[in-house]
């Protein structure tokens, strides 16, 4: 088991690198580049060239490739090129937020979709399976930044809430702004941005819950336990669900490298200080210190979530050897 | 993650034990869609949509990029039904200009990553062995790096050539969105691929002395061809929604060209006191994705040959 | 059947929301007060005085108000970052020797007076600058404000290595000294114009602040320490900034809050939302496409001064080619009547009425505001008639589908902005139209702002020159000295040997270059303000920048604060010494 985690994680590097690579030259082929961000009529051009070798803009690209990956091999991140920080620093800053998100409104997706797959799929074409499908392709059928802004119009904006007068529902944010720490508080910025999440992370959960059910079901172990007359609640909860879930398993395994990127658009309208933004304003501004840590971040959870997804496989069936 | 791909048994990607006769199949395949009752509401709502995408601006023969100054932010009425934008542009005519490029956008990416994808996933599974592997490992490095960096990425590159079919309009988002997006589709057909290649039928065509070619456009192909359309289905509405985000963060395509993403990025400042502008659009979108979906999961439950035990019994 | 109800029921759902949608659209009309209040005035003039905008006598003390930013700060270190957050942020906790005044005068902060040549401040060259500043003056951290610091932040500023953005004038002092602690006298090595916009605001760095070389790690970079009105208390990056009153501020009594709070909030969509319902109390930077909803919403006030600049459209007068030679001329642009057959064409009027809602100006030339205003130039006015008959002179002749030819070669210019900008997208469709009406086929073609306004190994077309029009806004600040050298000067046509060039219209004129170099040794503000409206009216009259329109400064408040007016040369928190609450 031990030899067979070190193998992938060693065979994980060359693609780590690739990525790396890939990514920096393609940074590079945009126009633009960081200190566009400085151009206002005050700047003078000295002032352009000046930052530009401060920075270190001006060595080539290659070898700007391998400064950046010494560093790394080192544990060096790099510092941002436009706030001067360490990119660890402006990693660590949010990766909290955006992972307390992403996995309350994963967990309050599976909590959600696992019931109602099964249920769809016991019930295959009934009203419930009907009604279980239209809600799974809801969120994946709308722009996410349009719901978002009809959420907050209503529930900011239109509805008041009774006892102070003021909105039901914070606009934003993740807590009330000076105010101590209050669970109370934590919740109400938390349900529009994880309803909204919830609602997107629907669709693929309810539909591959409900089709690893349906395959369990039509299993010859299954009608064999029907057959000796247990009855129908137990065969599905104690047999068939467990084994339902593994193609499941196999889609968490693939978003779990998602939860620690950050859903930018729920965060841009939410107004949530999560990674979304970070990566989003990285390539906005082209920091590219902090777009590479960012990316970098991604890979090795890919490479993680991909081992992990493999071993709880081989734990939830056993055919499956490490070798 | 290498593995991993060869274990999984992707609900998506079921295999079909044999060739059954075509007819039954076909006839057991329709008997299960109309079973699927969200389905038959998608394909109805598909079927208006197109007509209307098709006939409106025939009919109309409205100049959806002329604007009426004069005539800005109006609400609904018998002159615009759906109202005015804010260069008062009639937004039911816009809605089904848009619509074309809108529905463009999903139809002509999703045949992009289905080609790349299916000729990538063909190849790998056929061949085996380096060849599986080399694509299986670019496969993966293509969806290590998000997507939404490498749509950003992209978008800004082809908006820096000078060329203008390149920038601007749709068809850099169709390139770029088709490109990005062939990955799973690659995977799942070379699932497909792998299980059939050794079955008796391929066999059989081999020792008659038929070519690779051959037998992976006409013999495997059409055996792989279910799970293909399902995944084919859901990728155009998933273009829809993504054209739509690009626009949001303002790298869709450029005005005064209409699609629905674009003018539903629009009217967000104006949602409030002309709710008509981001409502059409908005629904437009949803309605239209709905029903994909619902067409897709249709088709799923229909050719999916889990499902005909079900139907058999 | 079920399939129907089910439509139904989706149907009915969909009618809720767009019922809601439509509930909200159409306003109160019982209680919408008046939101051209005054404070909404447009002309800087009547925002001149401050005073008069109704602060009323003794404001309540106390409270708290939010200001949404969808800008987030990266640094509060002013020498180390550009962004126009930072400012805002900067100008509630800092202040230097003087400062604007919405009119454009400028009047001591910590300075006893403004210096000037009859004040004995400026000496008679102009090279050397006495400033007293005002006694028992203190940072917020107790320490006093003295002579040392300003020469300290001098020096800092000159640090190399440390990614200072500007050194723009510090670069020309030679000393800094201090006689005494309240005396500063600043000696430069040539004559610098602007020389009152140097020691402002946050350029002035208390000297705890640390040795300059490690200015990257600076504490001060995230809680910049200032003699302003407002501390920072805590900095949540992305979230908020929350700021308390500095209780040792020089003005006793001020300011009337407890605490600021500047919260980010991304989505300007959003943020108007915010103000709708109160959950913020001011919204910075506004939109005029804002201007409708924020007109409807009850207790919502709206400040738009006008600024000076503005949208503009830049006409390549070189050829189209990457890298472009600037000495070979553009295939159309290069003819003059063909470009002021553009500025004849485009009706700026109904772009500003349609899309501006009249929160804008038509844009006349460079210098359309403060103590610079160049008064004798007018906007080009709408003549679609005299466009095309100078289009008819330049041998553009109307082919079969309207578009002009000339020698077989069409009339057909790209023309392109910063994408994602909604006013300009629209304002383009406008002037495409504007334009097709004359004959002119433009074609629009846009890309990110970091291309557009990018540098030159960045690719950016408007330096390399592979470009026809290029249109965004750009200002030339409170003195025009640097933005007049940068836009007009035959040096700074950007080339391969000359990168970091800003003359993007590539405008070449021995004219324009010996009135520059007239106007950088001048010290008579008044003879170097007839220069510049000379130089303005060269360029007016060439039509190689076509001035759109003159836009505003537009911040958006709820009735409760009190005290509230922007400043177009400086920023939305620039009296936030003054707010009150109701």
């Amino acid at each position: 088991m031990g030899k067979y985690i070190l193998r992938r994680l060693l065979q994980a590097i060359p693609l780590v690198i690739l990525i790396s690579m890939t990514v920096f030259l393609l940074m590079h082929l945009i126009p633009g580049g960081p200190l566009a961000a400085y151009e206002s009529p005050g700047i003078t051009a000295e002032d352009l060239e000046r930052l530009k070798h401060e920075l270190g803009l001006d060595v080539p690209i290659h070898i700007q490739y391998w400064n950046w990956l010494m560093a790394i091999v080192r544990g060096n991140w790099g510092t941002s090129i436009v706030s001067g920080r360490p990119v660890l620093t402006e990693i660590s800053e949010r990766i909290f937020n955006t992972l307390y998100l992403s996995i309350v409104a994963f967990i309050g997706s599976l909590l959600i979709s696992i019931p109602l797959g099964v249920t769809s799929a016991t019930r295959q074409y009934s009203k419930i399976d009907n009604i279980a499908t239209t809600i799974a392709f809801f969120g994946q059928s709308i722009p996410i930044f349009w719901m978002g802004l009809i959420l907050i119009i209503i529930f900011n904006v239109m509805i008041k809430n009774p006892n102070t007068g003021g909105p039901l529902l914070p606009g934003g944010g993740m807590s009330t702004i000076g105010s101590d720490f209050s669970f109370e508080d934590r919740l109400r910025h938390l349900i529009l941005p994880a309803s909204v999440l919830i609602f997107f992370n629907l669709g693929t959960h309810v539909r591959y819950t409900r089709s690893g059910m349906l395959d369990v079901l039509h299993q010859d172990y299954i009608r064999t336990a029907r057959a000796k007359g247990l009855n129908k609640r137990t065969v599905i909860l104690k047999h068939a669900l467990r084994n339902s879930l593994l193609p499941l398993i196999t889609i968490i395994g693939l978003e779990l490298p998602g939860l620690f990127n950050g859903a930018l658009i729920t965060e841009t309208i939410f107004s949530w200080p999560g990674m979304g933004r970070l990566f989003f304003n990285s390539i906005d501004r082209a920091d590219y210190s902090v777009m590479m840590g960012v990316l970098l971040m991604n890979a090795i959870m890919i490479v993680l979530s991909g081992l992990l997804t493999d071993i709880v496989y081989g734990f939830l069936n056993p055919r499956i050897r490490f070798d | 993650m290498t593995p991993q791909a060869k274990l999984i048994s992707d609900p998506t990607s079921s295999t079909l034990a044999s060739m059954p006769q075509e007819r039954t199949m076909r006839e057991l395949v329709w008997n299960r869609f109309r079973q699927h009752r969200a389905a038959l509401l998608g394909v109805s709502l598909l079927t208006i949509i197109i007509v209307l995408t098709i006939f409106v601006p025939l009919v109309t023969n409205y100049d959806s990029l002329k604007t009426n100054v004069d005539h800005i932010r109006e609400a609904p009425s018998a002159q615009n039904i759906f109202g005015t934008d804010e260069l008062g542009r009639d937004l039911f005519n816009r809605l089904w200009a848009g619509a074309r490029i809108s529905l463009m956008i999903g139809v002509a990416t999703m045949m992009i990553s289905v080609m790349i994808g299916t000729i990538m996933g063909a190849v790998a599974g056929y061949y085996g062995g380096a060849v599986d592997n080399v694509l299986m490992r670019f496969t993966d490095f293509m969806l290590s790096i998000p997507q939404l960096f490498l749509l950003l990425m992209f978008a800004q590159l082809l908006r820096t050539t000078n060329e203008p079919a390149l920038s601007g309009g749709p068809f850099p988002i169709i390139l770029i969105i088709g490109v990005l997006s062939w990955m799973g589709i690659a995977r799942l057909v070379r699932g497909e691929f792998l299980a059939l290649r050794s079955k008796d039928f391929v066999e059989a065509s081999r020792a008659l002395g038929a070519t690779d070619a051959r037998l992976i456009f006409r013999h495997i192909l059409p055996n792989a061809a279910s799970s293909l359309i399902v995944a084919a289905t859901l990728r155009v509405g998933a273009a829809i929604i993504t054209e739509s985000t690009l626009s949001f963060l303002g790298f869709g395509v450029q005005p005064p060209t209409p699609t629905w993403g674009n003018m539903l990025k629009n009217a967000q400042a104006q949602m409030t006191y002309a709710p008509w502008t981001a409502i059409f659009p908005g629904l437009a979108i949803f309605i239209t994705v709905l029903a994909i979906n619902y067409v897709g999961d249709g088709l799923r439950d229909a050719l999916d040959p889990r499902t005909i035990v079900k139907t058999q019994k | 059947m079920k399939t129907q109800s089910q439509i139904q029921k989706m149907l009915g759902v969909l009618f809720a929301i767009s019922l809601i949608l439509t509930a909200c659209a159409t306003p109160a009309p019982t209680s919408a007060p008046a939101t051209s209040a005054p404070a909404a005035t447009v002309a800087p003039a009547a925002t001149s005085a401050p005073a008069a905008t109704a602060v009323p006598a003794g404001p309540k003390k106390g409270g708290k108000v939010t200001l949404a930013v969808w800008q987030s700060p990266v640094t509060l270190n002013g020498l180390l970052g550009t962004q126009t957050v930072m400012s805002v942020v900067l100008n509630l906790v800092t202040e230097g020797m003087t400062e604007v005044q919405p009119d454009g005068t400028r009047v001591a902060a910590l300075a006893k007076e403004v210096p000037t040549v009859q004040n004995g401040g400026v000496s008679a060259d102009g090279k050397t600058i006495t400033y007293k500043l005002k006694e028992k003056l203190v940072f917020s951290d107790g320490k006093p404000v003295e002579c040392e610091d300003f020469k300290y932040s001098w020096q800092a500023i000159m640090t190399p290595n440390v990614g200072i953005v500007s050194t723009t004038g510090y670069s020309s002092i030679e000393t800094v000294d201090c006689p005494d602690p309240l005396t500063v006298v600043v000696k430069y090595k040539s004559f610098f114009a602007p020389y009152l916009t140097l020691f402002n605001g946050s350029d002035l760095i208390p000297r705890s602040a640390g040795d300059p070389k490690g200015m990257k790690d600076w504490a001060h970079n995230r809680k910049p320490v200032g003699a302003g009105a407002f501390i920072i208390e805590e900095w949540k990056t992305d979230e908020f900034i929350r700021l308390k009153r500095n209780d040792k501020y020089r003005e006793a009594g001020k300011p009337y809050l407890d605490e600021v709070v500047v919260r980010i909030v991304p989505s300007s969509e959003v943020a108007l939302q915010l103000v709708a319902s109160g959950e913020v109390d001011i919204m910075w930077n506004n939109t005029e496409a804002d201007i409708p909803q924020l007109e409807k919403m009850a207790g919502v006030k709206v400040s738009a001064p006008l600024q000076i600049g503005g949208e503009r459209l830049f006409l390549n007068m070189a050829e189209n080619k990457d890298p472009s030679d600037p000495k070979k001329p553009h295939a159309i642009l290069s003819d003059v009547k063909v470009r002021q057959a553009i500025a004849y064409g485009i009706n700026k009027q109904r772009i500003i009425e349609k899309l501006l809602n009249n929160k804008a100006k038509p844009g006349s030339s460079e210098l359309n505001a403060g103590y610079f205003e160049c008064k004798t130039i007018q906007a080009y006015p709408y003549d679609a008639a005299k466009a095309k008959s100078l289009l008819d002179e330049a041998g553009w002749k109307p082919g079969a589908d309207g578009i002009r030819l000339k020698d077989g070669v069409k009339l057909r210019l790209k023309y392109s902005t910063t994408s994602g900008n909604k006013l300009r997208e629209d304002s383009q469709v406008l002037v495409v139209e504007d334009m097709k009406a004359i004959g002119i086929d433009m074609f629009i073609e846009n890309a990110p702002s970091s291309v557009v306004i990018g540098t030159w190994d960045g690719g950016s077309p408007r330096r390399h020159g592979n470009f026809d029009i290029i249109m965004y806004t750009t200002n030339a600040g409170i003195d025009p000295h640097s933005q007049m050298v940068n836009l007009w000067s035959s040096a700074n046509i950007p080339s391969v040997d000359n990168k970091g060039g800003l003359n993007y219209t590539r405008f070449n004129n021995p004219k324009a270059d010996d009135l520059l170099k007239q106007a950088s040794g001048e010290p008579d503000p008044a003879k170097r303000r007839d220069m510049y409206c000379q130089l303005a009216q060269m360029t007016y009259d060439q039509a190689n920048m076509i001035y759109l329109y003159q836009r505003s400064a537009i911040d958006s408040y709820r009735d409760r604060l009190l005290g509230f007016t922007s400043n177009a040369w400086s920023n939305t928190a620039y009296n936030a010494k003054e707010w009150s609450l109701k």
